[in-house]
């Protein structure tokens, strides 16, 4: 059985790797912009979970996070980075890389 | 990058951006009601066109942006892609309107006809399976209903011998369709999504 090193998975990035996080990231990655209110109706998150997740994927570069007022209200734009675009599509990869690995399969596995 | 969770994502945004809160169909609907007075009583009614912008736009600010944001679905930036849809759209325009006028000049009936006819289904069916595979999200039934009751509208046209009177009936029951259809969507947009007063 392979162990956790040849299926490379502590090479999976982590900031990317979480549920919201990814789903974020997968709308952005579609998205030209999308400012607070989108990303809450479209992820379903809370307001204090999406805040925290998109100073998260701030913090390292993976998205821009752009601040104005709209009639004194603010109003909060988000975009993916090329930072964050370049890591998305590694990830992608890396993920199927993963699943679709010789030895990965037992003989438990549901996989053909 | 490309995979059927990231198309399905697109496709599932794309539909919610531009039909989800069921306006476009109600202008649809209403586009088509006034082609018929326009072209049956005065073209005045034509104006009435130049009042839905206004007036979509405000239900969009009003209504749908403070319950679903604000978000822009990213362009192809290749310049190609822009020259192409600019001249699909022409080209699709010159066929309606040439093909039109011919099939009219010969009294809509024989060879004329039915290269139009023709034509026109073809450019339908084009259009139908770029909205199918970019811009429905597999769930809604609009797409497969309007489908079903626009072919029923084309299919029943040489039934009545091409009678512009029932072309008429059946453009408007068409479009009234839309506009059922839109507000039932904007409906459910409105009870589905509170408003979000504040960002954060």
């Amino acid at each position: 059985m392979k162990n956790e090193d040849d299926l490379k998975l502590n090479e999976i990035d982590r900031v990317i790797h979480e549920p919201a996080r990814l789903s974020i990231m997968i709308h952005l990655s579609i998205l030209q912009e999308a400012d607070f209110t989108y990303l809450l109706y479209r992820t379903k998150l809370s307001r204090g979970n999406l805040s925290v997740q998109l100073q998260k994927l701030e913090g390292v570069g993976y998205i821009k996070i752009e601040k104005k007022f709209v009639k004194r209200m603010p109003r909060t734009m988000v975009s993916l980075s090329e930072k964050g675009k370049e890591a998305l599509d590694h990830y992608r990869k890396h993920i199927l890389e993963v699943l679709g690995m010789p030895g990965v399969e037992s003989e438990d596995s549901p996989l053909p | 990058m490309t995979s059927p969770l990231f198309d399905n994502v697109k496709r599932s945004i794309n539909f919610d951006l531009h039909y989800g809160d069921g306006l476009q169909w109600i202008c649809t609907g209403l586009f088509g009601l006034l082609i018929i007075p326009a072209l049956a009583v005065s073209f005045v009614f034509a104006f009435a066109y130049f009042l839905m912008l206004p007036l979509y736009t405000y239900l969009k600010k009003k209504y749908v942006a403070p319950r679903r944001g604000i978000a822009k679905v990213r362009i192809d930036p290749m310049p190609k892609s822009i020259f192409l849809g600019t001249g699909l759209a022409i080209l699709y325009a010159l066929i309606i309107l040439g093909g039109g006028y011919w099939a009219y000049k010969n009294n809509y009936e024989g060879i004329p006809m039915l290269t139009f006819s023709v034509t026109l289904l073809l450019l339908v069916a084009g259009t139908w399976t770029y909205y199918t595979l970019n811009e429905w999200d597999g769930k809604h039934p609009y797409p497969i209903m309007e489908r079903i009751l626009f072919l029923l509208v084309i299919l029943c046209l040489p039934l009545s011998n091409y009678s512009m009177l029932h072309l008429a009936i059946s453009w408007g029951i068409y479009s009234l369709f839309n506009i059922v259809m839109g507000c039932w969507q904007f409906r459910r947009f409105i009870i589905n999504n509170p408003v979000i007063d504040h960002e954060e």
